[in-house]
């Protein structure tokens, strides 16, 4: 460790007390510094330190797997099992996105095996390969590498401590006050001997000084943010989906949503699918955009199991219809066939409805895949009021005008309907979205000059003048937005981005149907702007959807995820603790401590040595026992044989990397016996003579 | 080309960001990004109020690093050549030429820009995308890459106004050839110790970087001893019989028993004895120069196995003569006294291809040895008709004829093994990356 003492103890428990664990931060905090006042050093080979890195990385990937599964930290961790309502289970779900947040604050017990290793271990740095497999592999190759390099794990460590604490998300002042102490500690630790202390703590105070008034910046910016009109963030993002208050909706909203092919939305229907999916309806229409003007929702009561939601109780329907698609954050607007009575399948916490037929999810899960049960003639809007049959006075001489020349003031709504139809199909033509019109300089709409002059538009054209010449000719009518459904792939329908779509509900025989006057070309039009990738990105789509569907999808399985990290960390561990034992270092300071330990050390030539040194054959400190054994060999020529052949047993035992095996070991042991037994009866326990003498 | 601005931005972070950030700086910038990534939203943890701190930190640091003034004269004293992979050890003299006290300073070396030009980069990355990604690392490691690693910050003592200190410096050269520094840098850490100020003084010089050898096993060449009509003016240094001549430095490839332990005690690096002799054989080595760009790794590796010869055989007991074409046909005759291996060395470390001539130039040149040689050791890139010409020519001649043929380790795995009847007697395929082994065997066979 090269941090100065105790400081990545006090960082620890500071942790601690941030993220509420405080034992834990002290456990680790005297685990790291103990070595400070024991001493103790152990001496790991690279092979230690790759699996214990090996083992950060099984409890990184673990910690993932859990906090992914559980998302609820080490509360949710004992009670996963106990855990069976799908509202709690929902509730837990949606703090999906705090996951890596909590991997983050539990990363100081994540790597502390590192940390504990580089606490212990004699090594200053750690090689990079340890971190790296790509240069693990590297190893052999024998590239050159510049003396010292390596790395400390000590101050990253501490960063890492730090930047933990930080996603324990405390508010108050400890926090920061917490994160200056330290820091400051750390930089006077490091701080060069020489450095005068005053230009020194100047620098700092100013450091300081701006820090505070950054943070405090920070959080004004983000009040800003916050209060940023949202209408300008829906202008320059390009998120998928539609308002349902927003009342700036403008009429290119659909239009720009039609840029893309991506899969948002697969339908499963045994008949023919709904036609049309509304995610949104609108009534009021302000000279070139649509707004909602009942902004209230009210909450869906779910039935018992809080999965089915009756929409309208006793309506009996005839068709189902399987909708899948993506909430992002857990929020949004559902797109559902017109006539909807009743929803199934659908776990969502917060579920409301605004009497426009718009179904928006507060807090749900991040993927649904809903029953739903629609008929026609029925639906969930409420009824027709004034404010439906209106028409802005910009709108109103060319609306008017056309009414006039079809003269539908004389038919009735049936009629009427197939009129504005005919009209629409025999006198406009289709043309994709081109972007905003520019403005031209006359008080002339763009909408009159649609149904005036250019006679082309997309279908937001179409379904805005649809509406309008309805409601012109009496009948109340709305704007709706949503998806079409028109590709099938497979078993399935798929709606794409392309398909966004807009139409008109018009109100006829006491129900709201769906009106949709844009040519029956656009779908075609639409469909030349295939990418040729298309089919990769729907087969990764596809199997987004499928992982999809097993992760949000309901089922006991995410216990069983849990108990599959456990074996994979209990291996990991048993890996790194089993095959070897750690050797201790030798104390270096005073000289003696653990003993040398060789292969051979057992060797029973070492007898042969002292037997023969005992008869006054002394080895000299500079002699092999090759060499020893040769001079050995000079005076006595009849053993010659004998001891170059245990010698030849013995270097064998003692350098051959295979070592002997078990048949030699013992032959080489009854050897050794056999000749000490001879030598011995030959010539008195000389040790014992050499004592008595 | 906005590839190419990219990486010259990339390289020029990568070269920067450690040169001016202390290793204390180093670690507080990475948590300033981590912190930055961590805490961009503001609801979910505080980190925002540590990137606040070492965003302060680092940019109290940074304004107050240039306030480092001083004047300084740098010389730098550098050995004659380098070794590619072998750490190369230098010293730096610095006097402080300004009237106060300066402490902490540290001392950086800066090397000419190495980086391609444009057009070099256009060159090779046109190449990448022609040839593929397989071939990427073995077409793109030669231009790209650095030309020497380990350079790091010296520190130095502190220096009193007029006072003078040596600091020893260190780098690892990964490249053959010219190794040309641009300046010196005094650095100094600003008062947080985050980020140095600098004070560049221009110092051009160049060391020469000899190529990478590879220890050779002790064999014998094929050929015997002929006369040289040289006689005795040649024969008069350096050979194998018994009488003593002098000690020297070991170089990789002398026979462990020439080794003078007496004087490795004294001077603490190893010595080893020459002998005199008066009899002695005469090699030509030959090195193939004729390739392609995309055959570099397997060019520098030759020119690696060459350079091992020229170093291990020119110290032993026989002549050699070094033959390559690069530009120009080029020959060094080594060993003996007439010259040291020092030039082989020199010669090979300057070396470069010469694909714009045709091989029937390195044959003239080879064939106007021939009559002095009695054995030739050929390196080949490749083994075409032109080269197995050659080498027919020369056993014509009773030559005995050792062929290495180097590739790399892709093309290795391509091509068909070579049929025993067009090889010659001692030919040898030497793989990228795996020379030194392939080397082992050789002096297994030639032994």
């Amino acid at each position: 460790m090269n941090t100065p003492p105790f400081l990545i103890g006090a960082t620890l428990l500071f942790w601690g007390a941030q993220a509420g664990w405080l034992w834990l931060g002290a456990l680790a905090a005297v685990v790291l510094e103990a070595p400070r006042l024991a001493k103790t050093r152990l001496q790991f080979t690279q092979s230690d330190l790759d699996r214990i890195w090996n083992l950060c990385f099984m409890l990184f990937f673990g910690a993932m797997v859990v906090a992914f599964v559980t998302s609820d930290g080490a509360s949710a961790l004992n009670n996963v099992a106990n855990n069976n309502s799908i509202a709690n289970r929902i509730e837990a779900l949606n703090k999906g996105g705090r996951s890596v947040i909590l991997v983050l604050l539990w990363l100081p017990l994540i790597y502390l095996p590192i940390a504990v290793a580089q606490t212990f271990s004699e090594q200053e740095r750690m090689d990079w390969s340890t971190f790296s497999w790509w240069l693990r592999k590297q190893r052999g190759k024998g590239l050159p590498r510049p003396a010292g390099s390596g790395l400390n794990v000590a101050w990253p460590y501490f960063a890492l401590c730090l930047l933990a604490t930080s996603a324990a998300n405390q508010r108050s002042w400890s926090f920061p006050i917490g994160v200056a102490v330290l820091g400051v500690w750390a930089l006077w630790s490091r701080r060069s001997k020489g450095v005068p202390i005053t230009p020194w703590a100047a620098c700092l105070l100013v450091a300081l000084g701006a820090a505070f008034t950054a943070q405090l910046g920070m959080r004004q910016l983000q009040v800003l943010m916050q209060r940023f009109d949202s209408a300008l963030i829906a202008r320059f993002a390009s998120g998928r989906g539609f308002d349902a208050k927003e009342v700036r909706t403008a009429i290119g909203s659909v239009g720009r949503l039609k840029l893309s092919g991506s899969i948002v939305l697969r339908v499963e229907a045994d008949g023919a699918p709904p036609p049309l999916l509304r995610e949104a309806s609108y009534r009021l229409f302000l000279s070139s955009s649509w707004a909602a003007t009942k902004q209230n929702f009210n909450e869906v009561i779910p039935e018992a199991d809080l999965t089915t939601w009756k929409l309208l109780p006793n309506k009996p329907t005839r068709k189902q219809a399987i909708i899948s698609g993506f909430l992002s954050g857990g929020q949004g607007l559902l797109p559902v066939p017109n006539g909807l009575a009743k929803i199934e399948d659908l776990p969502a916490v917060r579920f409301g409805t605004n009497g426009l037929g718009v179904l928006k999810i507060d807090e749900g899960p991040g993927f649904y895949r809903v029953q739903s049960h629609y008929d026609e003639g029925i639906s969930i809007d409420s009824p027709p009021e004034p404010i439906d049959e209106d028409i802005s006075t910009a709108e109103r001489p060319a609306l008017t005008r056309i009414a006039t020349e079809l003269g539908l003031r004389e038919l009735s709504p049936a009629r009427t309907l197939k009129k504005v139809s005919e009209f629409f199909a025999r006198e406009f033509q289709y043309t994709t979205w081109q972007g905003e019109p520019k403005r031209s300089r006359s008080n002339e709409t763009p909408l009159t000059r649609f149904l005036l002059q250019d006679r082309a538009g997309h279908c937001e054209h179409f379904a805005t003048a649809t509406v309008l010449l309805l409601r012109e000719a009496g009948i109340p009518a709305r704007y709706a937005v949503g998806y079409s459904v028109q590709e099938r792939k497979g078993t399935e329908w798929i709606v794409r981005e392309r398909h966004a779509h807009a139409w008109c509900l018009a109100w006829i025989d006491g129900a709201w149907r769906d009106v949709d006057t844009t040519p029956g070309s656009w779908a075609a039009t639409e469909a030349t702007r295939a990418t040729f990738w298309e089919n990769i990105s729907d087969a990764w789509s596809k199997a987004w959807f499928t992982f999809s569907k097993w992760r949000w999808g309901p089922g006991e399985w995410k216990q069983y995820v849990l108990w599959l990290v456990v074996p994979l960390v209990l291996i990991a561990g048993w890996r790194l603790m089993s095959q070897k034992q750690w050797n201790r270092a030798r104390d270096k300071s005073s000289g003696k401590g653990g003993r040398r330990t060789f292969p051979g050390i057992d060797s029973e030539f070492y007898l042969v040595e002292k037997a023969l040194v005992a008869r006054g054959l002394e080895r000299q400190p500079e002699e092999t026992l090759a060499v020893w054994t040769k001079r050995v060999m000079a005076s006595q020529p009849s053993e010659a044989q004998e001891l170059t052949q245990l010698l030849d047993l013995h270097y064998r035992l003692r350098f051959d990397p295979s070592g002997l095996n078990t048949r030699d070991r013992e032959l080489f042991r009854a050897n050794v016996e056999s000749w000490l037994a001879r030598h011995q009866a030959a010539a008195p326990p000389s040790r014992l003579t050499r004592r008595k003498q | 080309m906005f590839s190419y601005r990219l990486y010259r931005f990339v390289s020029w972070i990568r070269y920067t960001v450690p040169r001016r950030f202390t290793p204390a700086g180093m670690l507080a910038l990475m948590a300033l990004a981590a912190s930055g990534a961590i805490g961009a939203d503001m609801d979910q943890t505080v980190a925002f109020q540590v990137f606040a701190f070492l965003f302060s930190l680092l940019t109290v640091s940074m304004l107050t690093a240039p306030f480092f003034r001083g004047r300084f004269t740098v010389r730098r004293i550098l050995p004659r050549f380098g070794s590619v992979g072998q750490p190369l050890a230098y010293h730096v003299v610095i006097r402080n030429a300004s009237k106060r006290t300066h402490r902490h300073l540290e001392i950086i070396d800066e090397l000419v820009d190495p980086r391609p030009t444009k057009a070099e980069f256009i060159r090779t990355s046109r190449r990448l995308v022609l040839e593929g990604f397989r071939k990427l690392r073995l077409v793109s490691s030669v231009p790209l890459q650095p030309i020497a690693s380990g350079l790091k910050p010296v520190e130095l003592p502190a220096l009193r106004a007029g006072a003078e200190a040596t600091v020893r410096s260190e780098l690892i050269p990964l490249r053959r050839g010219a190794l040309r520094f641009a300046a010196v840098t005094v650095a100094r850490p600003d008062p947080l110790g985050l980020f140095r100020g600098f004070i560049r003084t221009p110092l051009e010089q160049s060391v020469l970087v000899l190529p990478k050898r590879y220890p050779l096993p002790n064999f014998t060449l094929p050929g015997s001893r002929t006369y040289q009509r040289g006689g005795v003016t040649l024969a008069s240094a350096i050979g194998e019989s018994d009488e003593f001549v002098a000690l020297r430095d070991y170089r990789p490839g002398d026979p462990l028993r020439h080794i003078h332990w007496r004087s490795w005690a004294r001077h603490g690096r190893p010595i080893v004895k020459e002998f005199q002799d008066e009899f002695f054989v005469r090699h030509a080595l030959i090195l193939d120069t004729f390739t392609s760009n995309e055959n570099k790794v397997a060019f520098e590796e030759a020119v690696s196995v060459a350079a091992s010869f020229a170093c291990t055989v020119g110290t032993q007991e026989t002549l050699l003569d070094l033959l390559f074409v690069g530009p120009e046909a080029v020959s060094v005759t080594t060993g003996r006294g007439l010259g040291q291996a020092e030039q082989a060395l020199e010669a090979l470390a300057a070396v470069q291809s010469g694909a714009e001539r045709p091989f029937s130039a390195l044959e003239e040149l080879v064939m106007r040895y021939a009559g002095a040689v009695c054995g030739c050791v050929c390196v080949f890139l490749s083994w075409d008709e032109a080269r197995r010409e050659l080498v027919r020519k020369l056993e014509q001649r009773g030559l005995p004829v050792v062929v290495l043929l180097v590739t790399d380790s892709a093309t290795a795995k391509r091509t068909p093994t070579i049929p025993a009847a067009e090889r010659s007697e001692h030919f040898f395929i030497l793989e990228a990356g795996r020379i030194a082994e392939g080397l082992q065997r050789l002096g297994k066979e030639l032994s």
